[in-house]
């Protein structure tokens, strides 16, 4: 079915459904049988969430490697970004099945809420669907131009950058309803709205743009990589190993590449909220949800070790790779003690009975040690590793042959050992004043003053990262090859690492998505709406793991469909 | 084809599996919520004090700052033995007089060495009904001291807070007033423009109201429907008696809850031009 005969089946659906909404009685909650309102709104809410990642991340993916293609004139990055797109129609449709599923949830059974959010937002609505019906056309003129165009392609390059501008001011768009949910603005105490675009732009609203715009990024080259990897498991021929191989390289390339900013945006979304509202920041990070933190830390962990593993196993299929094998083992190590110190709870909230029996607020054996101070330690020194795995990677099958190559090597090795010690020296500076600056020698600094540290971490290994890489640029200009990359020379193990990757991530949204809710708890709109539906409560995170799980299956089963139909339609072509 | 479709949906699944298995491995934290409201006036005492252990903990957010034994790095007292502490804390004030006081307005007494950080209870987000807060109190005085308030027990609450803790209550019906509906009201049903001016139109016994929403907050303007004679407007007040205003007092009777926040949210939309 095309998106033109599915817009008329919702739009005809959505007027009827609307008629019929006349006639039931006024009420603020409505209740679903069996499943419940609250379990059903949830999933198809995140279900939405996640094809609107879907078909807004594709899109980035498929430009940045079409953009690729044209600079280097490598012909399998347009056949790669084609591949996508092409499965773009049938995921807009799923995601608009799954939008009208949440518009009808939110009119019938929450339309106390759905009114409110009406009274503030009504002219964003409209702006929404022009933005939708904008990105559709686009989409398909992105598509179908793809021939027409094959001989001037930054024009073609140039309509998929304008398709994603319709889709980010969508996001935008969608964001703003969410953010607001969250930190409202510009209303007054009891829902009036004084200030439509105060209400838009409410504090939570840009950082949440920008962890969606990267998480989307990354998204779309995991899945992308889970996809080639399917691909490549189930693949006849060396020739598609070899193209698959390469595919799950670039998407795990491209998606990598979008994790690595990713916890930055994160805390500036975290700070954004403490800002708002501090009691808020300390729920969330040390109030009830701080478990969650430990449970995303495991999942993330999961990523960059994953991410890692990837690209040491692919280092085998480069000649010349073997001899960064001896750095694995200690990079390894390195990654684990990170992991075991981000996963060390600290303020975590205790009943007077478990207190008692730990002795005390804190862990026996951990006590303190679990502060941002050293957390942010840990993640700083992770990227960095996974940074140092890369590099190791694109240098695997060259060696450098510039005359300056000695020293430049141990400036840059001079630039991550110093990077790396400032992070440590920050890291401990958290626990203990040494200077006396603040309170006084040998005293933690305050709380406030040390979450401060934090962006000084990130500026010492972005830096650090920035400046390599442009050494690494002009040192490996002209350099000797030492054989070529031996695509589809990879174990089956490391195809079930990218399709672990896609998981994950998806996990991760899945969990963040029941963090931004749930931190509102008993309100639908932070302190102005409560929610007083009669089966309310915050759940508790297994619970909340079973739905995201269950969430998360089902999405899969939808994306192996696509996959399965965007195929068959290929082969039918053919 | 098919062993290795069934052995990336089992990767998959397994790793789903662990994702939901390491979710119940923590510690199982939920807050009720608004609609679970409790029967306090049932409970027994234990029951009672036990209900306000887990608002403490839960709905009351009160242990995300506050512990009960030492930490070192709470942000607020520490309060074991609170309730034996708490009738000498202030002068002239009992336990129950203290511990109510430190829930509603809690800048009023901060203990030294901290930060006067604490929200009021009773306002939102936290948003603690009377009766959540008398089990809250409940359980700090159980910490030590003997425990004197019950689901009945009168809480010495301000009466400020009482409309505070009311306005939050109303955050349930949704208030969000409509204009449209309000200006019907204000030339209709009320009336109101037979006295007030707005633009060329209206009578002139009450204060224009061209610029009322520009001037003037949403408080105001219901209390001015509600309460005419709270704050009277220079050169408008009574000839009889200058304290009570000549606007009708029969507002409060006649206007639905819903009625007034439209007619506050119409006035709100009265920002100097004629509408």
């Amino acid at each position: 079915m095309g998106l033109g005969k599915t817009a008329l089946l919702f739009g005809a659906l959505t007027a009827t459904v609307l008629v019929l909404g006349k006639f039931l009685a006024p009420a603020d909650y409505r209740a679903v049988p069996f499943l419940g309102s609250r379990p059903l709104i949830w999933m198809v809410a995140q279900l939405h969430l996640l094809f609107a990642a879907f078909v807004l991340g594709v899109p980035i993916f498929a430009v940045i490697t079409e953009a690729i293609g044209v600079k280097t004139k490598d012909p399998r990055y347009d056949r790669l970004a084609h591949e996508f797109t092409r499965l773009l129609s049938l995921a807009f449709t799923i995601t608009a099945v799954f939008g009208v599923g949440l518009f009808l949830c939110l009119f019938f059974l929450y339309p106390k809420f759905f009114k409110a959010m009406t009274h503030i937002f009504r002219p964003t609505y409209t702006f929404y669907v022009i933005l939708i019906v904008g990105e559709v056309i686009y989409c398909y003129l992105y598509y179908y131009s793809w021939e027409a165009l094959k001989e001037q392609k930054w024009l073609h390059v140039a309509i998929g950058i304008l398709l994603n501008v319709w889709g980010t001011l969508l996001m935008f768009t969608a964001d703003a309803w969410a953010s607001f949910m969250m930190s409202p603005t510009g209303i007054s105490e009891s829902g009036m709205l004084q200030n439509l675009w105060k209400a838009i732009a409410n504090p939570t609203w840009m950082p949440l743009n920008i962890h969606r715009l990267l998480g989307n990024i990354a998204f779309g080259g995991l899945v992308a990589g889970a996809y080639a990897a399917v691909k490549f498991l189930t693949a006849t021929t060396d020739e598609e190993r070899a193209h698959y191989d390469w595919m799950g390289y670039t998407g795990n390339f491209i998606g990598a590449c979008a994790m690595i900013p990713l916890p930055f945006a994160g805390y500036y979304l975290a700070r954004e909220v403490y800002a708002y509202n501090e009691q808020m920041g300390i729920t969330m990070m040390g109030g009830i949800f701080s478990w969650l933190f430990i449970v995303q830390a495991v999942l993330i962990v999961v990523v960059f070790i994953s991410v890692n593993y990837y690209f040491w196993i692919g280092m085998g299929r480069i000649e010349g790779g073997e001899r960064f094998a001896k750095y694995q083992v200690w990079m390894l190590a390195l990654l684990f003690v990170c992991a075991a110190i981000w996963m060390t709870p600290h303020n975590l909230p205790a009943t007077a009975s478990e207190q008692a029996r730990m002795g005390g607020p804190f862990h026996p054996i951990a006590g303190i040690f679990g502060v941002m101070s050293a957390k942010n330690t840990a993640v700083n020194l992770i990227i960095l590793t996974t940074f140092l795995s890369f590099l190791f990677y694109l240098r695997a099958g060259k060696i450098e042959t510039a005359p300056w190559a000695k020293t430049a090597k141990r400036v840059q090795a001079a630039i991550i050992a110093l990077a790396a010690l400032f992070v440590i020296f920050i890291g401990i500076y958290g626990y203990s004043d040494i200077f006396g600056i603040w309170v006084k020698a040998g005293q933690p600094p305050p709380a406030l003053e040390r979450v401060k540290l934090s962006p000084y971490q990130v500026l010492a290994v972005l830096s650090a990262m920035i400046s390599v890489t442009a050494i690494d640029m002009f040192l490996f200009r002209g350099a000797r090859k030492t054989g070529e990359i031996r695509w589809g020379q990879m174990p089956a193990r490391s195809q079930y690492v990218l399709i672990l990757l896609a998981v994950t991530i998806v996990l991760l949204m899945g969990l963040m998505g029941y963090l931004r809710s749930g931190l509102r708890q008993n309100w639908h709109i932070y302190a102005i709406l409560k929610d007083t539906h009669p089966g309310a409560y915050t759940p508790a995170l297994g619970y909340a793991g079973f739905i995201i799980g269950i969430t998360v299956l089902i999405f899969f089963s939808l994306i192996f469909m696509i996959f399965y139909l965007g195929e068959k339609k290929t082969v039918g072509r053919e | 084809m098919n062993n290795i479709f069934y052995r990336i949906s089992g990767f998959i699944l397994l790793a789903v599996a662990g994702f939901i298995g390491l979710s119940f491995l923590v510690p199982q934290i939920s807050t009720e919520g608004e609609g679970a409201v409790k029967d306090f006036s049932k409970m027994t005492q234990a029951e009672f004090v036990k209900s306000g252990e887990d608002l403490f903990n839960t709905k009351g957010t009160c242990i995300v700052c506050h512990s009960i034994g030492p930490r070192a790095t709470a942000r607020c007292p520490d309060l074991a033995g609170i309730g034996s502490r708490a009738g000498a804390r202030k002068q002239g004030m009992d336990a129950l007089q203290y511990l109510t006081e430190s829930l509603t307005e809690p800048a009023a007494y901060v203990v030294e060495g901290f930060g006067a950080i604490m929200p009021k209870v009773h306002k939102p987000p936290i948003a603690l009904t009377m009766e959540e807060m008398k089990a809250v109190i409940a359980f700090l005085q159980s910490q030590g001291g003997e425990v004197t308030v019950s689901p009945t027990t009168p809480l010495p609450i301000s009466q400020k807070a009482i409309s505070e803790m009311e306005k939050a209550a109303r955050g349930e019906a949704a208030p969000m007033g409509e204009p449209k509906s309000g200006a019907d009201v204000f030339f209709g049903k009320m009336r109101c423009i037979a006295c007030h001016k707005i633009g060329d139109q209206g009578g002139i016994l009450g204060p224009p109201l061209d610029e009322i929403g520009a001037i003037q907050t949403e408080d105001y303007l219901r209390e001015s429907i509600l309460t005419p004679d709270a704050v009277i407007v220079r050169g408008y007040e009574g000839r009889k008696n200058p304290k009570k205003s000549i606007m009708p007092q029969h507002f409060k009777e006649n206007l639905s809850d819903k009625e007034v926040d439209d007619l506050v949210a119409y006035l709100l939309t009265l920002k100097g031009k004629t509408p």
